[in-house]
């Protein structure tokens, strides 16, 4: 299963840090500044896989972006290589041709695509339609509230779109 | 339209948050340090606090907060002020806020917090939402902050909503039961079904969140699930030949991610189950033809996961040979990604056929010289696995390599253990094996488990297990002489010191360009040149002592002095084995030869677990109104001790707790066995041999209180009991009751009667230790003679690596390595390493006087060594019989607790085995017994009885006087006072014994050992 997923940035900034397993707050740090330097260390064209500690490391440099899981021994880490890239493509899908700063400013919606395209570390969603859908459902509805079109009554009672 | 979809882009990244915010961002992303972050940290933590304190109830207001928090709490810093305030907004009405009050209180709580207990209602309330969304939103938190207490809580809810009328609902549901699962493993039964209804459900993405579930129950159990393959394997088809619609196709790939979900399925019940193997082949075939055109990275994925479940499952030719090929197309990638994989792969398929390493010679050569960590692991990984007698060599000079430039403990402990095993089993010769450890203890001594130096020394002193003693001699002066070379170099890690140490000590005499003296010198050198800990300094302390005791000469100025600074030292343990070498070293030659014999390490010692040369001492202890032992079944079903788990031996006191049952009465003294002869023997003993009464050693408030945890601190701290100083550690107040009046020079026969029990508690540390280490050594241990295989031919020149690594083949070697040899040997070993059948228990009747008469009449010259000792001992702490023997309650657990570990022991004295060997009558003759039986011992499994124990157990016994210390702390702590001199007079009186069962048994060929060990 995939322990963490962290985004860092070129800097080893955290842009969006999710965990899978119970960890305390300190062990998390801990992790997030040894996995930062590790990955950070790596010289480009070396492989996207780094041991560490009992876990593996996958890593994957997008523009000034790194994004990083951390996967059991016995993952499959060319599959872990691609669950990441497919959530760079939902991001891009849904921001439209995404940066650096629409995950700064907007980090809480893409901890929401994350959580819909995995949960409890394993991969929930594999289609990238569905996971748009979900999220452009939810943005609507919020949306039609702002915009007074639904009272916060119907709000409670309100289907969205079948997802 | 466009226009609009600009407008949507636009409003999507609008931030819900003020410009303050914005700032404050954008400030901590150009801030260049650490405490400008903290500065700014620290100003939204105001900001959020604040908003708090407002209680403002507007969305905008909430949305930010909650924002605040998730960014904090990014940023690593501390959230708990607002967590409760974050946990309340998970109930608020705007479904915005909502999921971010879910968002904030995932990232925000620690696993084990209280307030997650907080949420529990609020979850179940949004679960019970007619909004989809929010249920989706509750599903999702609960993925995240449930706990095993929690579990029971979500159970019924969550499995109403797989008949959710909406799908995403139904996924959200099944991978809920899939966190349950893994937090709590009870509920399989109940969730099983109902991940299984769902495989076929129509909707795929459904159908994977069951999958999800099901890989946590069969990756515990597979056998259960076997039935499944069938339908897993339809699926499979379906998801290849992209039947499940093209909402799931990613990068040409029809639904990859459920296809490698399924192949892993597969791969987990098809181990070792050939015919559901066989069920899969044709998809698992189908699956990989289809990706293989791809060339992509999903499509790459896909193969590499092929090959991974067709290695896993019972392997076809067809599929393995197709898999080959797939391998030499990743190795001969650009990309490291894929070099990787392909290293992965092939190390899979070497498992199954070393055959297959041979084509790719190159590409491996490739990855071991890439500059590429993780590619240079994995293709030591690959080396492991293809490591043989002839390749051996090269493989170990890389993997030292390796761990030259690594600086990753957890790589190079793995690197560490794999070398070690290769190392063992493809050996070429022993002095490749020394030489190897050596370098290896060098380059990475502080990742060096502490079996592996007892192996190494082991191997030094058994040798080549044949029967060439000069051989054996030559591989030791070799060693000796690489080690005092070593000894030159800076900064060696501990556990080399500790075994140039012990080989020095051991066989330092073969040193031939410095001479023992020069051996002495540099071993008393090493605190100084080299960065020891007082471990290390005990090492050293002990083989001067050893080298002094058996080459007969003096220590060397530079030794005495670091035997006086030992004796002075901090360290208790140091300054114990310090004292105890100087006094055997004041001892007669003889003593100092029974009790570091020469070349002794690696025999075998037998222990007698009921210490049957006790047996009179106990009576005689009965006589005397002492309350009988009462074994651990019998206190238990008293109710007068817990179980504390084990062994009492091993139990260590626990804190103190309140008992609210009465005590029990106490027995009443035990009738006399033998009447007759009680009178005699009680005249026969000196007063002061009766003072040692164990029942009345000495009444602790502890023991009081607590009699169970009291006789196992007993077991623990030995010797302390034994002293009659009552358990340390515990910080309670203590009566001791000590009779004051004792008396010097006892005669002769006092200190025979008063040896075992002095001695006995000291010794269940060192008899569990080497119970383990014997048991632990038997296989390997035993020397084999028909082990003749000659060490196999390595090609010298390695002109190429890829020559010398492939140029054997696989690891199907035909010349078993050093495990292989020993194992052959092991058989005759093994009943050695059982603990004999004990002599006939002395004489209930005459016991006492028999054995008091054989010291009394033994006039050889080390017993009365061993005596003089031994008055020592009695001086020093003799306890009062005290009044325990009627005292109540207490009276049952002090004297259990000195005699539960002396059941335990082995008649170590008594019940040494006697082999078919001669029987020499005299402790004198004991040592050359010795060195002549040793090398017969070592020569073959002949002699049933006599194979050798391994370094592990010689550690804890033959030198367990020396060594003992750092092994068993328990033995320590008590008496920092009386410290050395119990232990000292404990082996002191074990000789005696000894010396006393002798008179009665053939004493064993080389049974020095027991009396030693006892000195720890």
């Amino acid at each position: 299963m995939i322990r963490f997923v962290l985004l860092l940035s070129r800097q080893g900034k955290v842009r969006l840090a999710k965990w899978y397993t119970t960890l305390s707050q300190k062990e998390r740090a801990k992790i997030t500044k040894e996995v930062t330097g590790l990955v950070l260390g790596r010289a480009a064209k070396l492989c996207n896989f780094v041991d560490w500690k009992d876990q593996k490391v996958v890593y994957k440099r997008y523009a000034s972006l790194y994004f990083v899981a951390g996967i059991d021994q016995d993952d499959n880490e060319l599959l872990t290589l691609e669950i990441i890239h497919q959530f760079v493509e939902v991001l891009d899908k849904y921001f439209g041709n995404v940066c650096e700063l629409d995950l700064i400013f907007n980090f809480h919606k893409a901890y929401f695509i994350l959580d819909e395209l995995l949960l409890a570390g394993e991969l929930q969603e594999t289609s990238k339609k569905a996971v748009t859908r979900v999220i452009e459902a939810q943005d609507q509805l919020v949306e039609q509230v702002k915009a007074g079109n639904v009272t916060e009554d119907q709000f409670a009672s309100f289907s969205g779109p079948r997802g | 339209m466009e226009v609009a979809s600009k407008l949507a882009t636009l409003a999507k990244r609008t931030l819900p948050v003020s410009g303050v915010f914005d700032e404050l961002i954008r400030a901590i992303g150009e801030s260049k340090s650490k405490s400008e972050e903290d500065a700014i940290v620290a100003k939204l933590v105001e900001l959020s606090k604040a908003k708090i304190r407002e209680g403002r109830r507007e969305p905008r207001t909430q949305k930010e907060l909650l924002v605040y928090l998730i960014y904090i709490e990014m940023l690593g810093h501390d959230t708990g002020w607002a967590q409760a305030a974050a946990i309340q907004l998970c109930s608020d009405k705007n479904l915005a806020v909502k999921k971010l009050a879910y968002l904030a209180v995932s990232l925000l709580l620690e696993p084990s917090s209280e307030l997650a207990i907080m949420v529990v209602a609020t979850i179940q309330a949004d679960l019970r939402s007619d909004n989809f969304l929010t249920v989706c939103t509750a599903l999702s938190a609960i993925c995240h902050i449930v706990s095993p207490e929690l579990v029971g809580v979500f159970m019924p809810q969550v499995t109403a909503l797989l008949r959710h009328d909406r799908d995403l609902v139904k996924k959200k549901a099944l991978l809920a039961l899939h966190r349950f699962i893994q937090v709590d493993s009870a509920v399989t039964p109940e969730v099983e079904h109902l991940l299984i209804d769902k495989i076929g459900y129509k909707e795929p993405s459904v159908m994977v969140a069951s999958l999800c579930g099901l890989r946590e129950l069969i990756r515990r159990d597979p056998a259960p699930y076997r039935n499944l393959v069938h339908y897993f394997t339809n699926i499979l088809k379906q998801a290849a030949e992209g039947k499940l619609g093209r909402a799931y196709e990613y990068h040409r790939a029809p639904a990859p991610f459920v296809q490698l979900e399924l192949l892993r399925l597969l791969g987990m019940l098809g181990a070792g189950d050939r015919s559901a193997s066989e069920n899969m082949y044709a998809v698992v075939a189908e699956v990989k033809r289809r990706a293989e055109p791809l060339g992509n990275n999903i499509g790459n994925a896909l193969v590499y996961e092929c090959i991974r479940t067709l290695t896993t499952i019972v392997p076809t030719p067809v599929l393995v040979s197709g898999a080959v090929e797939s391998v030499s197309r990743f190795l001969a990638s650009r990309e490291n990604n894929l070099k990787y994989a392909g290293i992965d792969a092939l190390t899979r398929l070497v498992e199954i056929d070393p055959k297959h390493a041979q084509d790719h010679q190159l590409a491996v050569v490739d990855c071991l010289r890439s500059p590429d960590v993780t590619l240079k692991r994995k293709t030591l990984q690959l080396l492991y696995k293809m490591a043989g007698p002839t390749n051996i060599e090269v493989i170990a000079g890389e993997v030292l390599g390796y761990l030259r430039e690594s600086s990753d403990e957890v790589a190079r402990r793995d690197a560490v253990c794999s070398l070690c095993d290769l190392a063992e089993r493809f050996a070429p010769d022993h002095q490749w094996f020394v030489d190897t450890m050596n370098e290896l203890f060098e380059v990475a001594g502080e990742v060096v488990p502490a079996s592996l130096a007892d192996n190494l020394t082991r191997l030094i002193a058994e040798g080549t297990g044949e029967e060439d003693e000069g051989a054996d001699e030559e591989l030791r002066a070799g060693a000796v002489e690489a080690y005092l070379e070593l000894l030159d170099r800076p900064k060696l890690p501990p556990v080399l010191l500790k075994v140039i140490c012990w080989v020095l000590g051991e066989y330092g005499r073969l040193a031939s360009r410095c001479g023992v003296e020069g051996v002495m010198d540099r071993l008393a050198a090493i605190p100084e040149a080299q960065t020891a800990d007082d471990e290390v300094r005990d090492w050293a302390v002990s083989a001067l002592g050893k080298l002094a005791a058996q080459s007969g000469r003096p220590l060397t100025r530079d030794a005495t002095a670091l035997l006086e600074a030992a004796a002075r030292a901090e360290s208790v343990a140091l300054q114990q084995r310090a004292l105890e070498v100087q006094a055997l070293l004041r001892a007669p030659a003889a003593t100092q030869r029974a009790a570091l014999p020469y070349d002794a390490a690696a025999e075998d010692v037998g222990v007698d677990p009921d210490l049957p040369f006790l047996e009179s001492f106990v009576q005689q202890a009965l006589q005397n109104g002492a309350a009988p032992y009462l074994s651990l079944e019998d206190r238990l079903a008293m109710g007068m001790t817990r179980d504390s788990g084990g062994a009492g031996l091993h139990a260590a006191p626990h804190a103190a707790a309140l008992k609210f049952q009465a005590y029990a009465a106490a027995p009443p003294p035990q009738p006399r066995p033998a009447p007759a002869a009680a009178p005699a023997a009680a005249a026969a003993s000196s007063s002061g041999a009766g003072n040692l009464d164990f029942g009345g050693l000495a009444i602790s408030q502890q023991q009081r209180q607590q009699p169970a945890p009291a006789a196992a601190a007993a077991a623990a701290t030995a010797p302390v009991a034994a002293s009659g100083a009552v358990p340390a550690g515990s910080g309670e107040p203590q009566l001791i009751l000590n009779k004051p009046g004792r008396k010097w020079g006892a005669t002769a026969a006092p200190p025979v009667a008063a040896a075992p029990p002095a001695a006995a508690p000291a010794a269940p540390a060192t008899y569990s230790q080497q119970q383990h280490g014997a048991a632990a050594a038997a296989p390997a241990a035993a020397a084999s003679s028909a082990a003749a295989a000659p060490p196999p031919v390595v090609d010298a020149e390695k002109q190429r690596l890829a020559a010398s690594l492939f140029g054997g083949g696989g690891s199907a070697s035909p010349t078993p390595g050093l495990r292989g040899r020993r194992a052959a040997g092991a058989s005759p070993a093994k009943p050695a390493a059982v603990s004999r059948p004990a002599p006939a228990a002395p004489d209930l009747l005459g016991g006492l006087e028999e054995e008091a008469a054989a010291a009394a009449g033994a006039a050889a010259a080390p017993q009365q060594a061993a005596a003089a000792h031994m008055d020592l001992l009695l001086g020093l702490d003799e306890p009062a019989p005290s009044s325990a023997g009627g005292s109540g309650p207490a009276a049952p657990a002090p004297a259990a607790a000195p005699l539960d570990p002396m059941a335990a022991l082995a008649g170590l004295g008594g019940g040494m085995p006697a082999p078919p060997a001669a029987a020499p009558p005299s402790l004198m003759d004991l040592g050359d017994l010795m060195m002549s039986n040793g090398g017969g011992g070592m020569a073959a499994g002949a002699l049933p009885g006599v194979s050798a124990a391994a370094p592990r157990a010689q550690q804890a016994l033959g030198f367990g006087d020396l060594l003992g210390g750092p092994q068993q702390p328990a033995t320590q702590q008590p008496m920092a006072a009386v410290a050395p001199l119990p232990g000292m007079a404990g082996g002191a009186a074990m000789a005696s014994a000894g010396g006393a069962g002798q008179s009665r048994l053939p004493p064993p060929p080389k049974k020095h050992d027991p009396f030693a060990d006892l000195l720890g």
